[in-house]
Parts: structure tokens; sequence; C-alpha cells
């Protein structure tokens, strides 16, 4: 895949990645900020009902809750029930179409053309929404904390950068953009895949979805524990 | 110089072709079916490898030819759906050789003329979604995707010429012509299934 990037710089190609940023990024944005608000308001409700007014520790759970796992896995949910059944259905359409043959009679790797900027518009995706998430969800958290628990908001922000660390933001990167490569491969895979006739487009568009949800838990489980070792 | 070259191919089980194209000439190749005429463009194509004999291309290993060397026009269809009209015709232009919008443009307002299209038919034409062009409309926009891609070698199936008026036909005919003419190094191979009439040499 890495061997492909140099075609990013042909103009389809780019053309593409261009599409697939605008569909799975921005026309998340909506989905993935009213999914932060509420997620915000639920984390921290919970957060306060167990700690109280110990605004330290709320705001150190926050982290942990939405930096280190909400945050990419949530913008992974929307990503993968917006995006990974359309990028199935609609490799499986070409396959079934036999479209991708018709690319490679005209000399165009499919997988230069289709999948790689499939997969790196939405690595992209994930890493953009995850951060926009997180701003979301801890911004909603730390105002309603604020106004349940009469913290002052000045000094919410000032903890909060106090103690969330490098680590934590690293592994959330690491962890969003694997996600979204996972996603577009596993997506791409089973739209790629030889059929011989529609009815079998639902079947990959559902497999698409499984999987892309499985190897989503799967990696995040194994990033938590390989990058929050105690 | 040696454009194409087939070489004791046996194509679809029942046939064996050798042939030469050297550049400058148009020639029609027959073959009895379709499946054999999917299989020579295939062949041509470097999309399908011979069980026996060999195919060359420029003298050389059809794999190991620069890719986007050969332009592709199929009978109809071998088009992008989710793509526009004017996206299919510059795709393996632009893949290949980068993006010149106004080149392109230009060359494609020259060709219109020479195709019996006015501007007016082009702007509503090129903003449609391929899917819902007419037959003979999708087989246009083969034929100007195959000249405005420009190859030195064009494979075109005689198909390209069915269900189309015979006046268009003679106008598509002469593009293909011009094409092959208006460059020393290119050459153009049709396969038909059957007997066509064609005003090219057949093979």
């Amino acid at each position: 895949m890495l061997s492909r990037i140099p075609a990013l710089s042909r103009w389809p190609v780019r053309q593409v990645f261009i599409k697939q940023m605008y569909f799975s990024g921005t026309e998340s944005i909506g989905a993935v900020g009213w999914q932060a608000v509420l997620i915000g308001l639920v984390v921290i409700t919970q957060i306060n009902n167990l700690v109280g007014n110990n605004e330290v520790l709320s705001i150190k759970i926050m982290i942990w809750t939405l930096v280190r796992e909400l945050g990419p896995l949530l913008s992974a949910v929307v990503i993968i029930s917006r995006s990974s059944s359309a990028f199935a259905s609609e490799l499986s359409t070409m396959q079934v179409d036999g479209e991708i043959k018709n690319l490679r009679r005209m000399g165009i790797s499919p997988i230069s053309y289709l999948v790689m900027p499939r997969v790196f518009a939405m690595t992209l995706a994930s890493i953009t929404l995850t951060f926009y998430f997180q701003t979301i969800a801890i911004s909603t958290g730390l105002v309603v904390a604020g106004l349940r628990m009469d913290f002052s908001l000045l000094s919410e922000i000032y903890n909060f950068f106090e103690i969330i660390d490098f680590r934590e933001m690293l592994v959330s990167i690491i962890k969003s953009a694997t996600f979204g490569i996972l996603i577009a491969l596993v997506s791409c895979f089973h739209g790629m895949r030889k059929k011989s006739a529609m009815t079998e487009v639902p079947q990959a568009v559902s497999q698409a979805v499984l999987r892309s949800l499985f190897a989503v838990l799967l990696a995040g489980g194994i990033i938590t524990v390989v990058g929050f070792r105690s | 110089m040696t454009l194409l070259e087939f070489s004791n191919v046996e194509v679809d089980h029942s046939i064996t072709i050798s042939f030469v194209l050297h550049e400058g000439e148009a020639r029609v190749l027959q073959v009895p079916t379709r499946d054999a005429e999917i299989a020579v463009m295939d062949l041509a194509l470097g999309e399908l490898v011979p069980e026996k004999g060999a195919v060359f291309l420029f003298g050389q290993s059809i794999k190991s030819s620069k890719p986007g060397s050969i332009g592709w026009i199929p009978s109809e269809g071998g088009l992008i759906n989710n793509l526009k009209t004017w996206e299919n015709i510059t795709l393996p232009l632009w893949y290949f050789n980068g993006k010149n919008s106004k080149n392109t443009e230009e060359f494609i307002l020259n060709l219109l003329p020479t195709l019996g299209l006015d501007k007016l038919f082009w702007t509503r034409f090129m903003a449609s979604p391929v899917a819902e062009l007419e037959v003979w409309e999708k087989k246009l926009v083969c034929l100007l995707r195959g000249l405005v891609h420009s190859p030195r070698l064009l494979v075109v199936s005689a198909g390209l010429f069915d269900e189309v008026e015979a006046s268009s036909s003679q106008l598509w005919i002469s593009a293909l012509d011009n094409f092959v003419h208006s460059e020393e190094n290119r050459g153009l191979l049709v396969v038909a299934k059957n007997n066509v009439s064609l005003p090219w040499n057949i093979i």
C-alpha cells in the first residue's frame, strides 16, 4: 500500500481522495458533534455521581474515558456506520458491473485508484474526527461539571492541561489512525472480492460492517493493553 | 517498428493467432466468437496472459510495457458509472499524463465537429452521469476517451459501430483513421466478431 502513495500525485486519484475525505470526514461532522455532546454529558454526570466534588479526579477519569477510549472508538463507530457500508457497496457494485476489470483494461491499477485514496482519506478522517469528538465531549464535560459542581471553568481547563500527558495524546492518535486504516482495508477487501451477482452485494456490506467493528475492538484492546501498561 | 505482435497465441482454446501490427497501420482482426473477441482484446491489453504463445508490445513482453501506452475502445460500456461523462473521458489521459484542462478542452472542441457534434449537445452531454446516457452516447464516450487519451496503440472492438447510424459510423471511422495517421508511431487494431465491412485491411 505504501508503495502506491506516489499515485496520489495523479489527478484522478487525488480527486477520489478528496471525495472520500469529504464523505468520510466533512459529512460526518454533524453526527460526531452531537454524539460528542451527549457522551460528554453522560460521562461527566456519571463521574460526578461517582467521585462527587473532586475536580481533579473528575477530570482525570474524563481523560481516561474520553481521550483514551471513547473518542477513538465512537468516532470509529460513526465512520463504520457511514463509510464502511458505503465503501463496500460501491466497490462491490463496481466489481459486479465489471468496472474494476475495465480499469485494469485501461492500465489503471484498482489498488492505486480505488483502495489507496480511500485508506488515506479514512485514516485522516478518523484522526481528525477523533480529535473533534474529544474536543467537544471534553468541553461539554467541563461546562456541565462546572455548572453541576460549581467548579471554576478556568481552574478546570488549567487542571485538564496539567493532567493530560503526551502519551495519552499519542496513543489516541495511534488508535484513531489504526482504526481508520483497518476500517478502510476491511471494507475495501469485502468490496473488491470477486462476486458474480448483485445479490452478493448486501452480504459484502454486512460482512464489511461487522468485521470492521470486530477489527476496531480487537485493535483498540491491543493498543490499550500495550500503550497503558503500568 | 512493431507495435503489437501475437506469436502463436491460443485464444479461447480453439484458434491460434499470429500477426504483427506495425507503426502507422490500422488493421482488422476477425475472430469467430464474441468470447474470442474479448479474449484477444484482453490479451492485447495485458489483462490476460496467453496459455500458449506470446504477446509483445513495442517489441517487449507486454508485462514490462509502460502502463497506459495502449488505449481501449470497447463496443459499449467500459465506463465507470460513478463518474460523470467528462470524468470518464479524461480518466486515462489525466491518470497517465497529468491534468491539463485547457489543452484537453481545446482538443475535444476541435474533435467535436469531426464527429458531427455541436457545442450545445456537448455541454449537456459532458455533465451527465454516464448511467443516463443512451447506448450510442456511451459508445461515443468510449470513442472520445480513446481519442483524447491518444496512446500509441488503440485496440477497438468492431461492435463500437453496431447500432449506430451509418452517417455517425462513417464519421467515427474517419476520426479513428485520422488518429492513426496524425502521428507516425501510432497504430490501430480493430477486433471483430465474424465478417465486418470496415475500411481497414484484414489480418
